[in-house]
């Protein structure tokens, strides 16, 4: 009787495990950012990672209006603006790549039409980017551009919550 | 009848002919630390140099999406007496030297700056040496070095033998970094 007891507490544990995986800390005021009818969602699957150890972050523009939008896209870099902040403050380096990829937008651009409900997502190996071999606290957000609502021709920024990840030592 | 019998020993011939010159191609880019599979393990001896040997060891050939890049690396005392080696806690005591397909140095990353260009920082410690006797490490090549492109790169570590402060140097084994997209 207690050997099954035990079994059904373990296979219980084992059912709650998933959820209490460790995600990366966000500024949490309960809601994600949305402007001008746009929510910007961003997330890293951890909270800390080993050195050089692929820091992964996704990254969904969603439009929440109810009605279309035009919007210019090209690639995910000219729509999502990273900024990463290394342990000692400053802005991090980039990396070699990511000077080819974080400089002057280059590339076709072209319109598309997000319905309501539409999204465009981006996922970018952070640590190919940005130099995150030092150990310490790492903060990343993104801003993107995105149509004012009732001004024609304007644009606005959004501006997602920032998220802290630990790189190991 | 004999016809079909020769053409048989034709077909025959050309495969085993095929295979053998796969054989001596991989054979013969072994030698040259060249990945030949892509999780294969590459495990080279450098030459003695000055009573030492240095041994490199990488887990495979072809590394992707930025997954760690680790050597692990063996110094051998081949001399008939016993040595000292100063080891040092951030691996300043071993070098290593990437570069890339066409020769170029690959830039050190903030780590590899602050290792490489701050000589001296971190505690050492001595270690006694026998005749015989082997030193390990390992080193994550892509925290030291900024290895975000993709491509292949030539990794060569060394150090400096006790005593005598040759430079005492292993192999060049050659990696292959891919990124998806």
């Amino acid at each position: 009787m207690t050997y099954f007891k035990f079994f059904s507490l373990f296979l219980l544990g084992l059912m709650f495990l998933p959820s209490v995986s460790v995600r990366a800390q966000q500024t949490d005021d309960g809601k994600n950012p949305e402007v001008a009818g746009f929510a910007l969602i961003t997330s890293i699957d951890k909270a800390s990672y080993k050195p050089t150890e692929p820091i992964i972050l996704d990254m969904k523009l969603k439009n929440q209006r109810t009605t279309n939008v035009a919007y210019w896209t090209g690639s995910p870099f000219s729509i999502f603006n990273i900024s990463v902040t290394a342990p000692n403050g400053a802005p991090a380096s980039l990396t070699e790549y990511g000077k080819q990829k974080m400089g002057p937008i280059t590339g076709s651009h072209f319109g598309r039409i997000l319905k309501p409900g539409d999204e465009i997502t981006g996922q970018f190996l952070l640590n190919r980017l940005y130099d995150m071999t030092l150990s310490g606290k790492y903060k990343i957000s993104v801003v993107c551009d995105i149509p004012a609502q009732d001004e024609p021709n304007k644009w606005v920024k959004i501006a997602s919550k920032t998220t802290t990840i630990v790189v190991e030592p | 009848m004999i016809a079909s019998k020769f053409s048989i020993l034709l077909v025959g011939a050309v495969v085993c002919l095929f295979t053998l010159s796969g054989r001596a191609d991989q054979q013969s880019a072994a030698a040259q630390g060249a990945p030949t599979q892509d999780n294969q393990v590459i495990e080279q001896v450098g030459d003695p140099s000055n009573g030492f040997t240095l041994t490199t060891r990488f887990d495979k050939a072809v590394f992707k999406n930025g997954e760690p890049i680790k050597v692990a690396f063996r110094l051998k005392n081949l001399r008939p007496t016993l040595e000292y080696f100063s080891r040092s806690g951030y691996g300043q005591d071993f070098g290593l030297k990437v570069t890339t397909a066409d020769g170029k140095l690959v830039p050190l990353t903030q780590y590899g700056r602050i290792i490489y260009d701050s000589p001296g920082i971190g505690s050492s410690i001595t270690i006694k040496m026998k005749p015989g006797d082997k030193v390990s490490a390992t080193l994550y090549v892509n925290r030291i070095y900024d290895m975000s492109e993709g491509g292949k790169y030539n990794i060569t570590v060394s150090t400096r033998a006790p005593k005598s402060g040759t430079v005492v140097t292993s192999k060049t084994t050659s990696v292959i970094v891919t990124f998806d997209g």
